[in-house]
C-alpha cells in the first residue's frame, strides 16, 4: 500500500466520504498551521504546546461557528 | 550618554548566532568596535544565505542556525501540508500562467522550496479541482508557501541578530 492510499484512507469517511474527509482535512490543516505559529512566536517547548493548542481549537471553534452561520444559506 | 547612537541595537546583534559560526573574530566582537562593525557586516552578507537555505530546504536555515527545534516544526509543518496538497490532488501553479492570481499562486507554491520541485513526484496523476478535495489541496499547498516564507524572514531576522529567541 502506498503512502498515498493511506493518507487518502485516513481522509476519507466509510460513510460519508465528503463530510468525514472536509473535516479530517480542515483540522489537519488547523494542526499543522497552529504548530508552525506556535514555534514562531513562542520559545519554550510548554508555552509553544499550549499556543499550539489554543489555536487549533480557536481554529476548529470559528470553522464549524462559520458553517454554522452559513447553514441557513444552503436550502 | 553613550554617544553611541543604537547602541541598543550593537548589544542585540552581539547575540546573534551567527557569532559563533563567525569564529573568534565575531566572538570577541563585543570587546573591539571596530571588530563589532566588521561582524555586523558579515552578519549583513550571511543572512542572505541562511534565508535562501530555509527557503531551499524548510527549516535549514534554522539548522544552521543552531536552532533545532524550530528547524524540525518548520520542515515538519511544510512538508506536512504541501505533501497532503499534493496527496489531495491541489493545483500546483506553472511559471508562467498568464494572469495576477496565477503568478501569486506560483509565488507562494514556489515558497514551499523543494517540496514545489517535488510536486510531480507526489502528485503524478496531476490536479483535479473538480472536487472539493483538489481545491483544499490548492490551500493546502499555498499555506505551506506562506508557513515557509514566515520562516525564511524569521531565519533572516536570527541570522541579523534582530530576534535572540
Amino acid at each position: 500500500m502506498t503512502a498515498s492510499c493511506v493518507i487518502c484512507a485516513f481522509l476519507s469517511h466509510p460513510h460519508d466520504p465528503v463530510r468525514g474527509s472536509h473535516f479530517f482535512a480542515m483540522s489537519l490543516f488547523a494542526l499543522l498551521v497552529s504548530v508552525a505559529l506556535a514555534g514562531l512566536t513562542k520559545r519554550t517547548a510548554q508555552e509553544r504546546i499550549k499556543y499550539a493548542a489554543s489555536c487549533f481549537l480557536k481554529f476548529l471553534a470559528v470553522a464549524i461557528a462559520i458553517g454554522w452561520l452559513m447553514f441557513p444559506f444552503s436550502h | 550618554m553613550s554617544g553611541v547612537p543604537g547602541g541598543s541595537q550593537k548589544d542585540t546583534l552581539n547575540d546573534s548566532p551567527v557569532n559563533d559560526l563567525l569564529g573568534p573574530n565575531g566572538a570577541d566582537a563585543s570587546s573591539n568596535s571596530v571588530r563589532s562593525h566588521e561582524s555586523a557586516t558579515k552578519r549583513v552578507v550571511l543572512a542572505p544565505f541562511f534565508a535562501m537555505a530555509a527557503w531551499i530546504i524548510p527549516g535549514l536555515g534554522h539548522l544552521a542556525l543552531k536552532r533545532w527545534g524550530r528547524a524540525l516544526i518548520f520542515f515538519s509543518c511544510v512538508g506536512g501540508l504541501a505533501i497532503t496538497g499534493y496527496l489531495l490532488r491541489g493545483n500546483v501553479f506553472p511559471p508562467h500562467s498568464g494572469d495576477l492570481f496565477g503568478t501569486l499562486g506560483f509565488l507562494a507554491d514556489a515558497s514551499t522550496g523543494i517540496f514545489y520541485v517535488l510536486a510531480k513526484f507526489f502528485e503524478r496523476a496531476g490536479p483535479d479541482v473538480s472536487r472539493a478535495a483538489g481545491d483544499y489541496g490548492t490551500r493546502f499547498i499555498a499555506a505551506a508557501g506562506i508557513v515557509n516564507l514566515l520562516s525564511v524572514f524569521d531565519a533572516y531576522e536570527i541570522a541579523l541578530g534582530r530576534r535572540t529567541m
